[in-house]
């Protein structure tokens, strides 16, 4: 049964965190695309940033959907570790808290007020929506961060938890996390736009023009966001190399051990899929140059392409994302392993040794009817959701 | 001279409770739209589809589009209220999430048909048909009707706890405190039932009620209950429990047992009690539940209905088109009627639900709104409402009002085992806000039946201007009845997060926020509010004032 937890948590995140990345980069497109069109008076430009816009409206709704369902499913499963986290990490979540909800409303501003504002007044709000867009990882990112390794913890005279934010933000894994993030999410964006023009111009050739402006805007960013994911994902990972029970679970597979006790869980197969995912991506991205550079930049063959790069994106920051997340099961924080936390104060020693246990579940929330219900309400929201796209997007 | 304000003031955690107030509150403001107006664009869409008066879809479409504005902020602001309470209040969230988890989890797919449906129908509404377009409107409704009864249910359960037995008795006048109520009913399972020396906890006030197949049904005093919640909270083993007093002599040397965290009893309490009243039904088991839910859909009802008087109203008197004047005509006409029947409702009865119940199983509570104290200016006795009062929460003017000042200050407490509360008295502040609350209500009341004259005996192209500006405070006073009603209902349930069970200082975060994180995120939710007003004004307002708003065309 600890199945049900794990897996209702991974579905919810695996789908949010795709999403959220993809908002990430749209927040920072959109309003640099409508000012590059104004300023060019390039109204294809600016035409493509609106359905953009239109993208980053249903996107947002959608990731908001399952983030808010990952958190029921976080707190009803492991209640007492949201309330270590709760307990400890106000900052943290306060700060993405603030940016969520300036971002949110940007977008509304942004997106209702197209015609409305002056143009400069238009791209102020932009600016607003990008830059919030940027710091909602950076109060999430550190709650990774510190559940790889709990930096910045620390205990009252009277054995009061308590978070030392100055010191949290020095944890190794917080600087390599947050900017691996903001460059996947870019370039995630980037590609998945290609992609989805690639897509519409595939259904419909009229939109060719949309396709093509996509391509001329973000083809070679996309492809330098791209290889600065190397450096940035091989900074994380040697970040990981003082938590040997993560980086064994990562690396252990493919031989690279570190200390002596070895993999308790072998995810190297994962760190393989997202290698490929990524090298899929280049190609595809190289494949669209050398047409550009043969003169057929635009053809059915690259927009096939950037539809498998925007498939490989989106499949990298899943695969990815739960390499970072199950390398370190079933710890909730990886450097946290029995011994360490028996080493921690009385009593925090005894009420974390099953908090911070991902098999230490809540039996109740597990129950079969709640399984049943939220598997069939799951299954119907995802069909809800189908026809909630087809009619915005697609019908007539 | 009673202080009022003072004793609301002295049970501190102002950090965390600012926060709560301003996130909560202006997320419950926002929530009365999204409660009402899809509401009333379903009545509007079946109107048009018996009448086909075209102009009928129309107003519909006007309050779907104010509805896809309001419910964008409405659901960040959940989104941070939601973030917030796991930060502010990690204590009350673990409690939820662990035992109370089944409606949060029902929430998540009601919220998610409210934006899904939300956006279809605004997004997608002239390319559905009219029937498609009817029955997407009854679930844009129903959704948010929903979700509402799912949190509300948490909500009834911090008021009034599946399973608790009342403390005063309206007949004779007495409150039951000496007799160890209120009590809870709770399973206990059969391994520590042995453990446990029954005389000794029925000297306390501990009653059986019966067995189950492996466990016994006992009411607990809340007292004990108090006791035992903030000791598992604070990481207490049975060796430093008051538990230990209640052991069988023979496990006191018993080091396993002696070394549990009263936590995991707790927890193994709780689990069985759940069990036993149905992990899925337990929530809803509180009689509160079905009182709260109507009576909070009602304020959103009101407040929409006089807010649609105060828009539509206002208009009308400067517009000069015939087609649209027409237009807000019926728009004005439905407005009132809605509003006028609306009103009735909340107050006599879902008010009247609410009230009854708050009576008889917050009978603290309810004794701080009838501020029954000497020395203290109760508006009930300035009005001189005391039987109607009693006949009204009892059913006899014979019964008596529960009387605040015979409340021991202490009697959430057990014995000298304190729980570092110093009072438990409720805040005698509420008889004002709730009286604030039922004054305003009458007002609206009145208002919306001068309205419905003027509909019913000279046409509403006659009403008086007079009569339509005060549209605009009529929808303010309704969203401050609203607030009032909520404010009376939290206010009066300190010190307690969840009567009887859990208090403040349980509940809180071990890190509390420090002022300027109060003020910065206070401001935030501010300002938000601000966009909000400013967004409709602009997007609602402004072009309807140029007489070519969309919908009219």
């Amino acid at each position: 049964m600890v199945m049900v937890s794990v897996f209702w948590l991974a579905f919810n995140f695996g789908i949010h965190i795709v999403l959220v990345n993809i908002i990430i980069g749209l927040a920072v497109l959109v309003p640099l695309f409508k000012y590059f069109g104004m300023k060019r008076n390039d109204s294809d430009l600016v035409n493509l940033s609106r359905k953009m816009m239109k993208w980053y409206a249903i996107t947002y709704g959608v990731a908001g959907v399952f983030g808010t369902a990952f958190t029921v499913f976080l707190f009803s499963f492991y209640p007492f570790f949201t309330d270590v986290i709760g307990n400890l990490l106000l900052v943290p979540f306060g700060i993405s808290i603030v940016f969520v909800g300036l971002n949110f409303f940007s977008l509304i501003a942004y997106w209702y007020g197209w015609d409305h504002w002056s143009s400069k007044t238009h791209n102020l709000i932009g600016i607003l929506m990008g830059a919030s867009a940027i710091m909602i990882p950076f109060g999430f990112r550190q709650v990774f961060a510190f559940l790889n390794e709990p930096i910045g913890l620390s205990f009252s005279s009277t054995n009061q938890p308590y978070l030392n934010v100055i010191t949290a933000y020095t944890n190794p894994t917080f600087w390599p996390i947050y900017f691996k993030s903001i460059d996947g999410a870019l370039t995630a964006g980037m590609i998945a736009t290609m992609g989805g023009f690639g897509l519409i111009y595939l259904i419909n050739s009229e939109n060719k023009k949309y396709f093509e402006k996509s391509i001329n805007m973000l083809l070679l960013p996309s492809l330098i966001g791209l290889l600065l994911m190397i450096p940035l994902g091989f900074w994380y990972l040697e970040s990981l190399s003082g938590i040997p029970y993560k980086f064994n679970n990562i690396m252990g597979g493919l031989g690279w051990v570190i200390g002596n006790d070895g993999i308790s869980y072998n995810f190297s197969w994962l760190f393989v899929l997202s290698m490929i995912l990524t090298a899929i991506q280049v190609l595809a991205i190289i494949y669209i140059f050398y047409k550009g550079i043969k003169g057929s930049l635009i053809s059915k063959g690259t927009a096939y392409s950037s539809v498998v790069a925007a498939a490989s994106a989106v499949g990298t920051i899943e695969s990815m994302e739960m390499l970072n997340a199950f390398s370190q099961y079933p710890r909730f924080i990886a450097s946290l392993g029995n011994q360490q936390i028996a080493s921690l104060p009385y009593p925090w020693n005894i009420t974390l040794s099953t908090a911070l246990n991902l098999t230490d579940y809540n039996s109740l929330a597990a129950a079969p009817f709640a399984t049943f219900f939220t598997s069939v309400m799951m299954a119907l929201m995802i069909v809800v959701l189908g026809i909630f796209i087809y009619v915005i997007l697609f019908k007539k | 001279m009673v202080n009022p304000i003072g004793s609301w003031i002295d049970f501190g955690y102002w950090g965390e409770r600012v926060l709560s107030m301003v996130g909560i509150g202006i997320h419950w403001g926002i929530l009365q739209y999204v409660l009402g107006l899809p509401f009333a664009a379903f009545i509007l869409q079946l109107i048009y589809l018996r009448t086909k008066d075209k102009d009928y879809l129309r107003i519909s479409k006007t309050l779907v589009k104010a509805m896809a504005i309001v419910f964008a902020v409405g659901a960040a602001t959940g989104t941070l209220v939601e973030f917030g309470l796991i930060v502010v209040w990690p204590n009350v969230l673990t409690a939820v999430g662990k035992w109370l988890y089944f409606p949060m989890y029902a929430e998540v797919f009601a919220f998610i048909m409210e934006v899904m449906i939300t956006y279809l129908l605004y997004y997608g509404w002239d390319k559905l048909s009219d029937v498609t377009r009817t029955i997407l409107t009854f679930f844009a409704f129903i959704g948010p009707w929903y979700s509402g009864a799912m949190i509300l249910s948490a909500n009834a359960y911090m008021n009034v706890p599946t399973g608790l037995l009342p403390d005063y008795n309206a007949t004779t006048g007495q409150w039951l405190y000496s007799l160890g109520y209120p009590k809870l009913l709770l399973d206990v399972p059969s391994a520590y039932v042995a453990i446990l020396n029954v005389t000794k906890l029925e000297s306390l006030g501990m009653t059986i009620k019966g067995t189950t197949s492996d466990g016994v049904l006992v009411y607990i005093p809340v007292t004990i209950v108090n006791r035992l919640v903030y000791e598992s909270f604070n990481q207490y083993t049975v060796n430093q429990s008051i538990l230990k007093a209640v052991l069988n002599s023979n496990v006191l040397s018993n080091q396993a047992v002696m070394q549990t965290p009263v936590l995991n009893i707790v927890n193994a309490i709780m689990d069985s009690t759940v069990k036993y009243f149905g992990i899925y039904t337990y929530l809803f088991q509180s009689p509160d539940f079905i009182p709260t839910m109507l009576h909070s859909i009602g304020a959103g009802l009101v407040v929409t209905g006089f807010t649609m008087i105060a828009g539509f109203g206002t208009r009308y008197l400067s517009v000069k088109d015939e087609k649209y004047k027409k237009y807000l005509e019926k728009a004005l006409k439905f407005s009132i009627i809605f509003s006028l029947i609306v009103i009735i409702y909340e107050g006599l009865i879902a008010g009247d639900m609410m009230g009854k119940t708050v009576a008889k199983y917050n009978p603290e509570k309810f004794a701080a709104i009838e501020g029954t104290q000497p020395g203290f200016t109760s508006i009930a006795s300035l009005l001189h409402l005391d039987k109607i009062e009693a006949f009204l929460a009892y059913g006899s003017f014979s019964a008596h009002l529960p009387n605040y000042s015979q409340i021991p200050q202490l009697w959430g407490q057990l014995g000298n085992f304190g729980v570092n509360v110093s009072s438990y008295l409720p805040p005698l502040i509420i008889d004002y806000s709730y009286y604030a609350m039922v004054i305003t209500g009458v007002l609206l009341g009145i208002y919306a039946l001068i309205l419905t004259g003027y509909l019913l005996f000279r046409g509403v192209n006659k009403i008086n201007r007079f009569w339509l500006y005060l549209g605009i405070p009529a929808a303010i006073l309704a969203q401050f009845a609203s607030l009032m009603g909520w404010g009376t209902r939290e206010i009066g349930r300190l010190p307690w997060i969840v009567y009887g069970v859990m208090t403040l200082n349980v509940g809180s975060t071990l890190n509390q926020p420090a002022l300027w994180q109060d003020v910065l995120v206070s401001l935030f939710y501010v300002i938000i509010v601000i966009a909000l007003v400013y967004t409709v004004y602009r997007f609602l307002w402004v072009p309807s004032k140029k007489e070519i708003l969309e919908e009219v065309k």
